[in-house]
């Protein structure tokens, strides 16, 4: 009797003799696991997480994660209407900012004040000299306003300056030819249109009505540009909002509340403000939305596993009692392998999440074969329960172990990758799978021994069940299914040749995802992405050089940086704009305009305005948009003087006194502007607003440059591209589409050598174990085979391999390997002792409830509504019956073909084949067994 | 009774003293005819309608050219450079600078001038030199144009015209010294010769 049959012996014996003990311990061991894991596992939502943290790239990235960051939640509103959209703003923010626990930033709007004293550096050095003409022009318009600050004098003045104009134009006009670089714009109406228009609406009732300053002193309107300080996108089609989440501890449940308080507040604010389309989006929501898709799908899918899987196994089993014991088998199994994964690893990640139905799809093979050999033990050769553990533990127990060892060896590759979210995976699938085989040989027994009740059959034709084939093969009808199922391998082989490892991640999430559909609508509405990379720098010198070089890139949309904030060529337009000083200097203040607006005054000086508004009748060469602002200026100066002529004279005088008022007040602000504008410095990253610096200016004088891409980066090709372009300026660039490129490349290598490290030591063990090139080879052939009519399916429903369904690669080795194992040792077995080769109904009943419950197992992830999960299920499914039916029908038939009866007789795993007592002295009748009995 | 009389004496001193500037005087009556001339060019049954415009034109030209003291608004137009211009150019810029300026003042009426109401305020004699000031009254609308004028050979012309305050003759003093010190005094001749040339084949 050697070690490893004394060792089996005293585990038998206990199993035997202390049953309750033994399934109330792992009964209890697995509540304890749970309630751990209920305290203590926590799920890791951000997809940088499954990249391995000693990467020098993770470390660069914790640096970029020091620098604030606006891409957590978004809001984005649809903006239909201008006033509507920034209304239903205001009262959203209001609502948010009330909620300080769930909010610890609400950034909606930089006040443009706070750039007023560098505004004009802002313009182009062009338009920076056209203002400075345009004031040195109107200086004695302004120095004459100045003198008499009153709207009776503005239309003066304004009547002066448009006949000095017209007839500078009709007289010299030709002098400012564009050659000499002096043409004024032609005679424009703009302005006067501006204030009559104003006006028009302060004598209508119109207290808000704002005076045109802007259009005057800038060629383009500086509010324009800077957009009243909120946040449009480009083609101004939607307003967005940021915010930041306040902090949680408490675990990815309570981490989702403020996301979803933020669509609740949307929600009640569009009851308020109705017709506003509005949606959160961001990175955090994104990954929140997934991993909570991920979790609620999982979920389901685990429960659709275990209720499939006892129906599955009822059917197989005509009965109740064994699927309940699997089940609670399999249960324990899974308690004590989120225990272990809660005490090793502490969190799941998106990848790791799905290894619940995986190890239900997988991990009950063993409890099916091993019910399988029972059944046909204590049934079919009438033994008692324990002799029919007994010779089940012996003659099987070697299998299943073998068989939980090489799964646990599949998934292990995965752990070797440096990957970090497969690393996970990895391991927690092979702890799980160790746990499976430890509750298939040491749970199961006692249970089946306290709780299962087999059934004697009789014989069926004379033949015991045990040894009646599943179907008779002959080598002829072996060949029958050789040569199509090879003609069949062969098309599959050159079809799976074709099928791609796509990359893109996009295609993978979930398409009902709120965060999804408005990430998209932004993409596709606005060209408008929070992806970006990030490059640092460490001074402002080194900030401008790799903006530059980044604007320039092809591939990039735009550099965003603490330089290109700032105005650019700084120096040149200080100097430029020192040409206002002389001119504004001097220039008396705006702000206490003279007293009342005489009407009858006012009256005239408009008479004078009017006359010069050409009649297009006498048009003659006059250009026809003047003709029209004419025409406008006309009907504006007739609607002015209807009012002021009106009865009520002191409402009329009361109005025109208020606007002359606002008027120059506004006219004074923007005086101080040039004059602040015109003494200024070049502005400094320190003279940016906090809200904004912290964005790109970090600690150490730390500089972040944000790179948004020009490209379509889910294109795994446009990503390469976008990425390698970044590389040329910064080889440390980093930021989301940095980590998506390394992630999706990292994963793709990492599935690939997992899946020839997993081959290559799954080959190596068997080899070892079995000692034969042949039998090692035969065990495998439905794994080989399998996978390459799955390629083929993979072909023909054009499925590509992705991120998520090539876990299934490592997956399949286990049940492929598992099955040729099981099926080739029974082989052997029934050779030696029937002298003829054939599989046995038992083992391929076995077989195929194992594979098929596989398939369920994996099947039920097609419910998820996450594309990925989604793919992984459908794909699973398909390389499940293929490897079974590789293993059921193409297997056997190659046997017998190549083993054929020659190889009968020679166990291909050693068996415990010298016991010579049973492991319980009280069984007598197990006392008894020979050897050739318990063989 | 004496204090009546002292009143009426000084009532009619004053009159006597800005009778002078109020009278009607040559000068206006020039001014009074050339602008009836032009308005009955402009009002004219036959002269009406874009296609009439060419003939409208040429008249209200060779009216302008009649009353405008043409030698003088070149030289003073030229202002400081003027002196240092050779005889034959002298004559080369006045007759190029005649060709603009009846150009663009003939523009100048046939695009704004119809039948107008004109008011004429006051004449002011200086040195030689009257300002005729008038306003144009159109319906509630009014406009002021003043008109210097000199006697030159006998003969009242008008050198320059300022309306709503801006002179003729002051904007092309600033835009020809502005070209001339920015380029020169040959950039400026050729631009206006370009100018010259633009108008005539336009017309």
């Amino acid at each position: 009797m050697n070690s490893r049959h004394r060792v089996m012996e005293k585990i038998l014996a206990v199993q035997t003799n202390y049953p309750k003990a033994v399934v109330l311990v792992a009964l209890g061991l697995a509540v304890l696991a749970v309630l751990y894991t209920v305290m203590k596992l926590e799920f890791q939502t951000n997809r940088a997480d499954l990249v391995s943290s000693d990467l020098r790239l993770s470390h660069l990235s914790d640096q970029v994660n020091k620098f604030g960051d606006l891409d957590n939640f978004v809001v984005a509103i649809e903006n239909r209407d201008k006033e509507r959209t920034l209304t239903f703003l205001q009262a959203l923010v209001a609502r948010l900012e009330a909620d300080r626990k769930n909010y610890a930033q609400v950034f909606y709007h930089i006040d443009p004040d706070y750039f007023r004293p560098w505004a004009l550096l802002y313009l182009d050095a062009k338009d920076i000299t056209t203002i400075t003409e345009r004031l040195r022009e109107h200086r004695n318009f302004m120095v004459n306003l100045a003198g008499s600050p009153s709207l009776t004098s503005l239309f003066k003045e304004i009547n002066k300056e448009m006949a000095s104009q017209m007839m500078g134009r009709l007289f010299t006009g030709f002098l400012d030819e564009p050659e000499t670089g002096t043409k004024d714009k032609p005679l424009n109406l703009d302005f006067l249109i501006n204030v009559l228009q104003s006006l028009n609406k302060q004598l209508d009732g119109n207290a808000a009505a704002n005076t045109p300053w802007e259009s005057f002193l800038t060629p383009e309107s500086y509010q324009d540009k800077v957009g009243g300080g909120y946040f449009w996108t480009e083609n101004k089609r939607y307003l967005l909002l940021f915010v930041t989440p306040g902090k949680t501890d408490d675990g990815f449940a309570k981490a989702q509340g403020p996301l979803q308080a933020l669509r609740k507040a949307i929600a009640r604010t569009q009851t308020e403000v109705p017709g506003v389309p509005a949606g959160v989006t961001g990175q955090e929501a994104l990954n929140m939305d997934e991993m909570s898709a991920a979790i609620q799908d999982m979920g389901l899918a685990t429960a659709i596993s275990l209720v499939a899987l006892t129906l599955l196994l009822t059917l197989a089993w005509r009965g109740f009692r064994r699927p309940i014991l699997a089940i609670i088998q399999i249960v324990i199994a899974l308690a004590w392998t989120f225990g272990l994964t809660t005490l090793f690893i502490g969190h799941l990640n998106i990848l790791s999440v799905s290894f619940t139905p995986l190890l239900l799809g997988l991990g009950i093979d063993y409890c099916i074969h091993w019910f399988a050999r029972y059944q046909e033990e204590a049934e079919t050769k009438a033994a008692s329960r324990k002799e029919a553990i007994c010779i089940v533990m012996f003659k099987l127990g070697p299998a299943i172990l073998l068989s939980g060892l090489t799964a646990a060896l599949s998934f292990f590759p995965l752990a070797l990758t440096g990957f970090k979210g497969l690393a996970e995976l990895g391991i927690i699938s092979t702890i799980g799978m160790v746990m499976t085989t430890i509750t298939t040989l040491g749970v199961l027994p006692p249970l089946a021994l306290l709780l299962d009740k087999p059934r004697r059959r009789t014989k069926v034709g004379g033949v015991p069940d045990r040894v009646r084939p599943l179907f008779g093969l002959t080598n002829r009808r072996a060949w029958a299914i050789l040569i199509p199922s090879g003609l069949v391998l062969v098309l599959a082989i050159w079809g799976g040749a074709g099928v791609a490892f796509d990359l893109n991640m996009l295609r993978l999430q979930s398409k009902h995802a709120e965060s999804v559909l408005w990430a998209k609508k932004l993409i596709d509405d606005s060209k408008q992405t929070s992806m970006h990379g990030a490059v640092l720098a460490r001074s402002l010198d080194e900030v401008k050089r790799k903006t530059a070089a980044l604007a320039a890139l092809g591939s990039v949309a735009e550099a965003r940086s603490a330089s290109s904030l700032l105005p650019r060529d700084q120096t040149s337009k200080v100097a430029l704009l020192a040409d206002i000083r002389p001119i504004i200097d001097g220039v008396k203040s705006f702000r206490h305009p003279d007293g009342a607006v005489d009407p009858a005054e006012l009256d005239q000086a408009l008479g004078r305005i009017r006359f010069k508004m050409v009649d297009p009748g006498q048009a003659g060469a006059i250009d026809r948009s003047l003709l029209g602002q004419m025409d406008q200026v006309r009907d504006l100066i007739d609607h002015i003087r209807q009012r002021i002529s009106a009865p009520e004279r002191a409402k009329v005088e009361s109005a025109l006194q208020s606007f002359q008022t606002k008027f120059f007040n506004q006219l004074d602000g923007m005086l101080d502007v040039l004059r602040r504008n015109a003494y200024a410095s070049p502005m400094q990253p320190s003279d940016l607003p906090p809200s904004i610096r912290h964005l790109f200016v970090g600690p150490d004088n730390l500089y972040l440059i944000r790179v948004f891409p020009a490209l379509d980066i889910w294109q795994p090709e446009m990503l390469a591209r976008f990425v390698k372009d970044l590389r040329t300026v910064d080889p440390d660039a980093v930021g989301d589409p940095v980590r998506l490129y390394q992630f999706t490349q990292a994963f793709r290598d990492a599935i690939i050598h997992a899946s020839i490290y997993g081959g290559v030591i799954i080959f190596v063990l068997l080899w070892i174990i079995f000692r034969r090139l042949q039998d090692t080879v035969m065990a495998m052939i439905p794994f080989f085979v399998g996978t390459a009519w799955t390629g083929g399916l993979m072909y023909l429903f054009h499925v590509d391999l992705n991120l998520a369904n090539a876990i299934f690669l490592p997956l399949v080795f286990g049940a492929g390997v598992e099955y040729g194992i099981i099926i080739v040792q029974r082989w052997r077995q029934e050779g030696r002792e029937a002298g003829t080769a054939m599989l046995p109904v038992s083992t391929a009943k076995g077989v195929i409830i194992a594979g098929l419950s596989t398939t369920v197992g994996f099947g039920s992830l097609i419910i998820s509504d996450h594309q990925g999960i989604y793919s992984l299920g459908f794909l699973s499914m398909m390389g499940s019956l293929s490897v079974l039916a590789a293993a059921v029908v193409f297997l056997p038939a190659l046997l017998q073909v190549v083993v054929g009866s020659a190889g009968a007789g020679v166990p291909i795993i050693p068996e415990c084949s010298e016991i010579q007592e049973v492991p319980d002295k009280n069984v007598s009748n197990f006392k008894s067994l020979s050897r050739e009995e318990i063989s | 009774m004496r204090r009546k009389t002292v009143v009426l004496i000084v009532c009619l001193l004053t009159l006597v003293f800005f009778s002078g500037l109020v009278h009607a005087g040559p000068a206006t009556d020039r001014i009074r005819d050339m602008l009836q001339k032009v308005m009955s060019i402009q009002t004219d049954p036959q002269l009406q309608g874009p296609e009439q415009r060419e003939r409208r034109r040429t008249a209200t030209k060779g009216v302008i050219a009649a009353n405008f003291d043409l030698e003088t608004m070149a030289k003073n137009a030229l202002d400081q450079s003027w002196p240092k211009l050779t005889g034959p150019q002298r004559l080369e810029f006045k007759s190029v600078f005649q060709d603009l300026f009846l150009d663009s003042y003939t523009r100048l009426v046939l695009d704004f001038l119809k039948k107008e109401e004109i008011r004429y305020t006051t004449e002011e004699l200086n040195q030689g030199r009257a300002l005729v000031k008038t306003t144009i009254i159109r319906a509630s609308d009014e406009i002021q144009v003043e008109y210097w004028v000199a006697s030159v050979k006998q003969e009242w012309l008008v050198q320059d015209v300022t309306i709503d305050g801006v002179s003729i003759v002051e904007k092309y003093k600033k835009s020809f010294a502005r070209v001339i010190a920015q380029e020169s005094y040959g950039a400026l001749l050729q631009k206006m010769r370009t100018q010259q040339k633009a108008t005539g084949s336009s017309s």
